[in-house]
């Protein structure tokens, strides 16, 4: 069994982690959404939300087996995009691009939450077979 | 509860939704014309324009559009003597509006009017999706 599942404070860890990705997730498509809803307003230039990884030190100092180490931490950010085809106003947004990429995101949103849902029926049945 | 996604939505729909409106009022009115002395209907324009503020949880997304005449434009002419609204010269003033943009502005407003329904649809399902961990 995974490390980050053995015991209580590993299912808090992997909720935490799941959290956090659906939060980020979810900006993803309300960026994406917003810029196909605006993909013909003049002089709009499409947004993007881009991760950067930020060094997590608490790999070295990981003192219990429960602890999710080695994880980079991360943060978002939104940029506006300078690339891409721009019509006469300086609208730059890729209609297919975004609704494919926002496609992408709702699959992963689907991954992600069927996912938690595999991990928390072994937590059920871990809990309820013992009576 | 309030979801920063479905007025986002709601306001996109309603800007494309404005501009396929002023479109269609003024294709109806390309042929209508004025007696010498009046002016001929002034064509409508949509102004849309993207806001954004940082809302409780993150930058919050929003489109505000306007419909007002067109005051400044001026009366297009044509000369025709046998029409009824020809002036002394034999021109007729026309409602100052452009067929072949108003065409294109109605394509892509309807097209951008499609894909946000169907990107609302899809931010929805996911949205539906976070609602069954565990189940």
């Amino acid at each position: 069994m995974p490390e980050a599942i053995t015991g209580r404070s590993g299912l808090d860890a992997l909720l935490e982690q799941a959290r956090t990705h659906l939060d980020h997730q979810r900006l993803r498509q309300r960026v994406r959404l917003a810029n196909i809803a605006n993909a013909d307003t003049p002089g709009y230039r499409a947004r993007e939300v881009i991760e950067s990884q930020i060094a997590n030190d608490s790999a070295l100092t990981r003192t219990e087996r429960g602890h999710l180490g080695g994880e980079p931490l991360s943060a978002l950010t939104i940029i506006e995009r300078s690339d891409g085809q721009a019509d006469a106003s300086g609208n730059n947004v890729e209609l297919d691009e975004e609704l494919a990429g926002l496609a992408e995101v709702a699959l992963d949103i689907r991954v992600t939450t069927r996912s938690l849902t595999n991990v928390l029926a072994l937590y059920r049945a871990a809990a309820t077979e013992v009576r | 509860m309030e979801i920063s996604e479905t007025r986002l939505a709601q306001q996109g729909l309603r800007a494309q939704r404005l501009r396929m409106r002023a479109a269609l009022t003024n294709l109806s009115r390309v042929h209508a014309s004025a007696p010498p002395g009046q002016q001929p209907p002034a064509p409508v324009a949509v102004t849309v324009q993207a806001t954004e503020t940082i809302g409780a949880d993150g930058p919050e997304y929003g489109i505000t559009a306007d419909m007002a005449e067109r005051r400044d434009a001026a009366p297009r002419l044509e000369y025709d003597p046998s029409h009824p609204d020809a002036d002394a010269n034999g021109m007729v003033r026309y409602a100052d509006i452009d067929p072949v943009g108003e065409s294109i502005d109605l394509m892509s407003a309807s097209r951008t009017y499609e894909a946000t329904i169907r990107a609302w649809d899809v931010v929805r399902q996911s949205i539906l999706n976070t609602l069954e961990i565990g189940k």
